[in-house]
Parts: structure tokens; sequence; C-alpha cells
């Protein structure tokens, strides 16, 4: 079981907030999930099967030389930012007080 | 038919080219207007002159590619004036193919749901019935091409959010194999999952365009040397004595809805018909314990790749920034502004599935299904060309029915049975193969890794001995 605190934690973490209701749908969606992976769980056997992170072995990946391909000019890249200076995004400080 | 090649044939000239822009631009606005389809009309004609099949053809493009210069929103709030700086590859290649962009598809919010009903400009209606969902998350793309506005989109495909809403709208939805098509410039949802698809109106157009975006793409490391087949040369070979097989478990349901019951009486009749023209069709079993495991090792995977995916949506360096006293603050205001409840639910699963303490039991163990799964899936495709399966149970959600993208243990095997085609990156297609209670219904081909070329010809005659009439829904 997971508990509202416990989720309002985790919604804190990735840095959200969610509304009350918001919260007691996703317990149940959360217990929902968690029974699924406890049945998950009892197949046989499972622990000796090596994950499989990829659908199959993506053979042709080739290092290559370690010189710049493509590059985008850095005041264009930042056009979609809010505020910026002289080629950084700015925000109120970088300094935590805390 | 081929959609393509009857436009094609129609333009001589850059003036064409330039009329049939415009004529679909007006259809695309009353697309919009019934179906709520478009994040974006295009109002720039943008034609670069070629000899490909898809010189002057106007197609749509979901929301989650991006386009230089083209707001590219995901459907979310917090990328609602996003434009990027770079194209995307499918883009590109469609640029230097000719193609001409007449407009930008909502989808469910950043391609993460299934019902067309989460974007941030609203719910997307299906033209067949426009009290029925269309499905998603490929939902505007799907729109787009039942409503005749356009032969073809580009959709993306995690779990079967290319293929469900072409089963729930009558058309034609092909992912090939991962990375056959590069994802370069796609928003992750989860990567190992997401492929890049095709909406159409028929297996040929599927394959024209496949055939222009394949190949390896030095911007995206898992993309696949290009096989050197070009797949509208093979569609058309002979099927007689290949192989296919249906899953005794996922067809074997206990249901009480008729529209189910009629749908699978459909599919056992199809059977027949495709055993009368000599291919082989037999019923295998699988491991139930495995299918049963599929749902909750897909929601495992995805949730974990998305939270990690979607890390980069702060605000600062794009994106809606919320303001606040320091950085902390303007994330904090502009993720919980900036997502719906849905995405949020789902980043806040993958972070518990991710935590240290629960990665062996919640992730890892979901890999190990997939693999299982997967293994068992290609000793079968050692055996046989192809697995065919209803796409879905039922027929397109009715939007005041209970279908919604809540986690529920209420679900059929034959509503999630797509997935395995991201678990082992298999192409696979769904085309339409009847109607039950007036709305259409597709059945999904899917072939082992590698074999694009197999899936299309199969669906190709598939298609033909079919004829699918599904009438037209032209805006």
């Amino acid at each position: 079981m997971v508990t509202i605190d416990e989720l309002k934690e985790y919604s804190n973490n990735l840095m959200f907030n969610m509304k009350d209701k918001e919260y007691e749908t996703l317990a149940n969606e959360f217990d929902t999930f968690l029974g699924w992976m406890e049945y998950i769980n009892k197949i046989e056997g499972l622990k000796d099967v090596e994950p499989m992170y990829f659908p199959f072995d993506l053979g042709n990946v080739e290092l290559r030389n370690d010189e710049p391909i493509n590059s985008i000019n850095g005041e264009y890249a930042l056009m979609n930012a809010k505020v910026t200076k002289d080629g950084s995004v700015i925000v109120p400080k970088v300094v935590d007080n805390e | 038919m081929s959609k393509i090649i009857e436009l094609r044939e129609k333009l001589n000239s850059e003036d064409d080219i330039k009329n049939l822009f415009n004529e679909t631009i007006e259809k695309a606005k009353e697309c919009n207007n019934k179906y709520n389809a478009f994040v974006t009309i295009t109002d720039e004609y943008n034609h670069i002159d070629s000899d490909s099949f898809l010189n002057g053809i106007p197609y749509s493009l979901k929301d989650n590619f991006s386009t230089e210069g083209i707001l590219t929103t995901g459907s979310s709030n917090l990328l609602k004036n996003y434009v990027p700086v770079f194209d995307s590859t499918v883009y590109e290649k469609l640029k230097n193919a000719g193609a001409v962009l007449i407009g930008k598809t909502v989808l469910d919010e950043l391609a993460m749901g299934g019902t067309g009903t989460t974007g941030n400009t609203g719910i997307v209606k299906n033209p067949c019935d426009i009290n029925r969902m269309i499905g998603g998350s490929s939902s505007g793309s799907a729109a787009s091409v039942a409503a005749g506005v356009v032969p073809f989109s580009i959709g993306s495909d995690t779990g079967d959010s290319v293929r469900k809403p072409a089963s729930y709208s009558g058309i034609v939805g092909f992912k090939p194999t991962y990375g056959r098509i590069s994802r370069y410039g796609l928003f992750n949802f989860a990567s190992s999952l997401d492929h890049v698809g095709i909406l159409s109106k028929s297996v040929m157009d599927a394959a024209i365009v496949t055939d222009i975006l394949k190949g390896y793409d030095s911007k995206d490391m898992t993309s696949l040397k290009d096989d050197g087949i070009k797949y509208v040369n093979e569609i058309n070979n002979d099927i007689t004595g290949k192989k296919l097989f249906y899953i005794k478990e996922i067809i074997d349901v206990n249901t009480d809805s008729e529209e189910v019951k009629e749908n699978i009486r459909l599919f056992h009749e199809l059977i027949d018909k495709i055993k009368s023209i000599g291919v082989f069709v037999e019923e295998v079993s699988f491991d139930k314990s495995l299918l049963n495991a599929i749902q909750g090792s897909y929601y495992s995977i995805s949730c974990a790749e998305a939270t990690s995916n979607n890390s980069n949506l702060t605000g600062l360096p794009f994106g809606e920034r919320v303001e606040g006293k320091d950085y902390k603050e303007i994330m904090l205001r502009t993720r919980t502004d900036g997502f719906s409840e849905l995405i949020k639910r789902r980043f806040v699963l993958g972070s518990y599935i991710l935590k240290r303490e629960n990665q062996e039991k919640l992730y890892l163990n979901a890999l190990r299904v997939r693999r299982l799964i997967v293994e068992k899936m290609n000793e079968l495709f050692n055996k046989y060309d192809g697995l065919i399966l209803p796409s879905t149970g039922g027929i397109a959600p009715l939007f005041n029915s209970n279908s919604s993208d809540k986690l529920s243990n209420e679900y059929l095997l034959l509503e999630s049975h797509m997935i395995i085609g991201n678990f082992g990156g298999y192409p696979s297609i769904s085309i339409p193969y009847a109607k039950v209670n007036s709305m259409p219904v597709g059945i999904t081909l899917t072939c082992g890794a590698m074999k694009d070329a197999l899936t299309l010809n199969i669906a190709n005659k598939l298609e033909e001995l079919i004829k699918y009439d599904g009438g037209e829904y032209h805006v």
C-alpha cells in the first residue's frame, strides 16, 4: 500500500503538485498497478531471466570520431527560453540560501 | 486503391500542387470544426520539387515531431508556444521528397494516452461517429486521414498509438520494425518502445511512405541500416503457402459484450476466407501467465522511461515558464500548471518504479517478462510468417462510456495485445476488415523483426481479399 503522504512526496520530488482528489485517483491506480506487479513477481524462474532493455540487439551502433556533426547557434537554440541574457537562461537566483 | 497514386496522377504542374494544397487547407479547417483534428493548420505553402511518389502530396504530422519554425506542442500546455529550432528527420525526408505539410495533429498529451481526449486543445472526435472516441494517441492523424483530408499522416506508436486509432476509424495503421524509421526529433515517450508509424487509406500508401522514410540516421543511434528493399515492389508477391497463426488465449474471450462477440465471429469468418486462398492459419496456445503480464510490464517500462525522458520539461530553456521566487519554484509552478492530471499520475508511477528499492521487483521484472514474451514470439516467427488477431475487442468507445486512461483491472487481452509488437520491435499493421454495429473494426498482422516487406506484402493481399468498403467520411 502506498499512502497519500508518500504520493505527495513523490510528486514533490518530481517538481509538481496535484490536487487532493487527483491523489485519490493515483492511489487507486497504484493499487491496480501493484496488483499487476504482484502477479508478475510470481512468474516462475523470472529472476534468472536477463532484463530486455531494447527489442533486439542493436548491432549497428558504431563509435565515431569525437567531432561535432550537427550544431545549432546558441542564441537561436535559446529562442524558446523566456528570459535570457548573454547566451544564458536567467533565473532569480542560483545559490540556495537554505 | 492508392490515394497517393490517384492524387499524383492529377498533379502535372506547380500550379496543380498549389491548388491541391489550398483545397486541402480548406478541408483541414472544416475537419477541425467537426472533429478537432489539428493543433496547427499550415498557412505557408512549402514545396520542394522532387521526382518521388510523394511529390506534391499533402499530409499531416502528429504534433510531437519537431518542425523548425512551426509550432510543436505535444498537445501539452507546457509546450503550447514551443517552436522547434530544428527538424525531425521524418519531416526533413518528407520535405525533400516533395510532400507538402498541411498541418500538425492533436495527440493525447505527450503521446501518453489511448483515447484522444487528453490533448490540451480538446477531444478529437471520430469521423465515423462523432459521439465516439477515435482512440490515441495519434488521434488527429487518424481523424485527418479517415475524414479524407489527407491521404496519409505520420504518427507514433509506443503501445498501439497508430494501430488502435486506425482500427477505430477504418483506416490502415502501420508501424515498421523498431528503428526502421529514425526517431530523431520525435518527442520521446518511452524510447525503447517508441516507433514512427504511418496512417493511410491503403497498405500500398503505407508502403510508399515507408520507402521514403526508412534508413539509417546518424542522429538516431537506434535507427537501422537500410535493408535495401523497395517495399512497393514486393507488395504484390504471391502469398500462397504462407503460414499465419492466432493466439487462442487472446481470442477465447469471456465477455458479455455483443460487439466483442460479433467481432470474434467475423474474425473466424475471415480466417476461413484466408485459408481458402491457400494461406495456412493455425491456432496456437501461448502461456497465459505471460499474456496476463503484458499490461503491467508495459506500464512499468513505459512510465519509467517517460518519467526520465520528460524531466527536461522545466520551463527554463523552453516551455511555458511560470515565474517564482527561485529556480525551484519556477520549475514546480511550471510543471504543476503545464501537465494534466493523467501525465502527472504516469510520472509519479514511473518515478516510484525507478526508486532504487523498487527497481528489482517493478522495473527489472517487467523487462524480464518482456524478454520471455519476445523469445516465445521469436520462436513462433521461426515457424510462422505472421500473427493475425483482431486489432481490438470492441468498437470505438462512446465518449460517455467508462473507457478512460485510468488504470483498471477491467481489460481484455484483446484490447492490449498490440503491445507485443512494441516489446519485440516487430513490424505490425492494422487494416480495416469489417463493421460491427456500423463501426469499423480492424485486424492486426504482426511479423518477425526486419520482415517489413513481408508484413506489407501479406497485408496488401489480405486487403485485396477483404475488399473493405467502409464508405467515405469526407469533411
